[in-house]
């Protein structure tokens, strides 16, 4: 009977508590709630209210970013044709003009005139997009704070000690310095090279559009620097600490089960569940920061490449009439807007890469 | 059309007898042109108006002030107007005074292009 007593009290002292969780209070323990909060209102105004239980029906989330994506173009379309047909005006004026004077001085003034007035059609138009480009960067920036951490979280949780932290610090690195550069030596440089282009048409001068041209190689080559390393550095370390991750997991799970005889395997199971959970959060989190990075970037983004289309289109219409160096404005124009719309496309396609990395850790759960 | 081919006509005409009446009497030759000249601006001022209509429109549907479009309609007018004065002037053996007639025009076209070129530098210089 004292046996008996004495067993009881010891195992009643030894038993630790153990309860599950609901979702939502999952949601709340990894900070999903700051990270539905940190989402910007032109994401909201975009892709609608999301939360992290939209992530739960992907094709949902998709028909939103494809209707914000189609809507905005829309948008950016009426404005952008309005911009072409002022510009196609000044250039069929300026190339009958040209026609007829047939070289001279008048046709010099007469082309000067047709560049200061593409100039002062397009470039208002395009600082605002670029500074829309730039705005949805440093959003980008702000919302990565949040996203990062927490999806680094949901991963150490499904085991990737390692390798999540070492993801986490690489994309936090890398968006920091892209969108630092962005704002202090890249857009700088495209609005020098809006600057030049315009001089380069106006007045003429091989030696200002080789300058156009090599701020244009620096901005490009930048880009594709950075984005190039980073997708190197998150490959080869998601290599290297993915494996160390999913053998360390592994022999946890065998310790477990070798070492505590009869509960072992099904404490071993039981983790297996909790890390199977922290995954299914982890791949909500990470569904969740695609359709705000989405959000985020859509109205730039649709911005920016219509008028890139519609400047292209614009300037291959110049080429076909004689006046080549209003042609040549447009085309750089176009190009200035292309410039921006790599860079706020850099800043996405880096954090699309951090999550989906982050999302699909191998941990050999 | 019907007016390209009346200023053809007109042109071609007035180019033939003035080398007729040339040799012989170079005013009259002169002035003879200088009336065709006269009468195919006069009958070209009819499509330019159409062709301001096409722009006035254009202008309308971009919604861009007149501040933009005015200097440049204004600078080729100008430059239309000197080339022909320029070409009337060496047609009478007056290169001189072609000369100074082009270069009204290009000061003139220098001076309506000014507030675009403000406007433009100080967008430049806000941006940058």
């Amino acid at each position: 009977m004292r046996r008996t007593v004495l067993a009881l009290i010891i195992f009643v002292l030894l038993s630790a508590p153990c309860f599950a969780v609901s979702q939502n209070e999952e949601y709340r323990l990894y900070g999903a709630e700051e990270l539905q909060e940190a989402v910007p209102e032109e994401a909201r105004k975009a892709v609608g209210d999301i939360s992290l239980k939209d992530a739960a029906d992907p094709q949902g989330l998709l028909s939103r970013i494809w209707s914000a994506l189609t809507d905005d173009a829309m948008d950016a379309l009426s404005s952008g044709i309005k911009s072409a047909v002022s510009v196609l005006a000044i250039v069929m004026l300026c190339s009958a003009a040209a026609t007829f004077f047939d070289g001279g001085n008048i046709q010099e003034y007469v082309t000067l005139a047709g560049c200061l007035g593409i100039s002062a059609c397009t470039v208002g138009g395009v600082r605002t997009l670029i500074g829309s480009g730039s705005a949805a960067l440093s959003q980008l920036k702000d919302f990565s704070n949040i996203l990062l951490p927490t999806l680094c979280t949901a991963a150490v949780s499904g085991g990737a000690v390692t390798s999540a932290a070492a993801k986490y610090a690489a994309a936090s690195m890398f968006i920091d310095i892209l969108i630092n550069a962005a704002d202090d030596f890249i857009v700088p440089l495209i609005y020098a090279y809006i600057a030049l282009v315009i001089v380069g048409a106006a007045l003429g001068g091989r030696a200002v559009k080789s300058a156009a041209k090599l701020l244009k190689w620096l901005c490009v080559t930048f880009m594709t620097a950075v984005t190039a390393v980073f997708t190197a550095y998150i490959g080869i370390t998601g290599a290297v600490t993915g494996s160390a991750d999913a053998a360390a997991v592994k022999a946890a799970k065998m310790f477990m089960s070798a070492s505590l005889p009869v509960v072992g395997g099904m404490i071993s199971d039981a983790a297996s569940s909790v890390v199977a959970g922290a995954g299914i959060l982890r791949g909500a989190i990470g569904a969740f920061g695609m359709a705000a990075v989405c959000g985020i970037c859509a109205a730039p983004v649709a911005a920016l490449g219509v008028q890139l289309i519609l400047f292209k289109a614009s300037a291959a219409c110049a080429s076909a009439l004689p006046s080549g160096r209003l042609s040549e404005l447009i085309d750089g124009i176009a190009d200035a807007c292309g410039m921006m719309l790599g860079l706020t496309g850099c800043g996405a396609v880096m954090l699309f890469i951090s999550i989906i990395s982050s999302a699909r850790a191998v941990t050999g759960a | 059309m019907d007016t390209a081919l009346k200023a053809a006509a007109i042109g071609a005409v007035t180019a033939c007898a003035a080398l007729l009446i040339k040799k012989y009497n170079p005013e009259t030759a002169f002035l003879l042109s200088a009336a065709a000249v006269a009468c195919i601006c006069a009958a070209a001022v009819k499509i330019i108006g159409q062709a301001a209509d096409a722009a006035r429109q254009a202008e309308a549907f971009s919604g861009l002030s007149s501040a933009i479009y005015g200097p440049v309609f204004k600078c080729v007018g100008i430059g239309i107007i000197s080339k022909i004065s320029a070409d009337l002037c060496r047609d009478a053996s007056q290169s001189g005074t072609a000369s100074a007639v082009e270069f009204t025009g290009t000061a003139s076209a220098l001076i309506v292009m000014l507030p675009l070129f403000g406007t433009v530098l100080k967008m430049m210089g806000d941006m940058l």
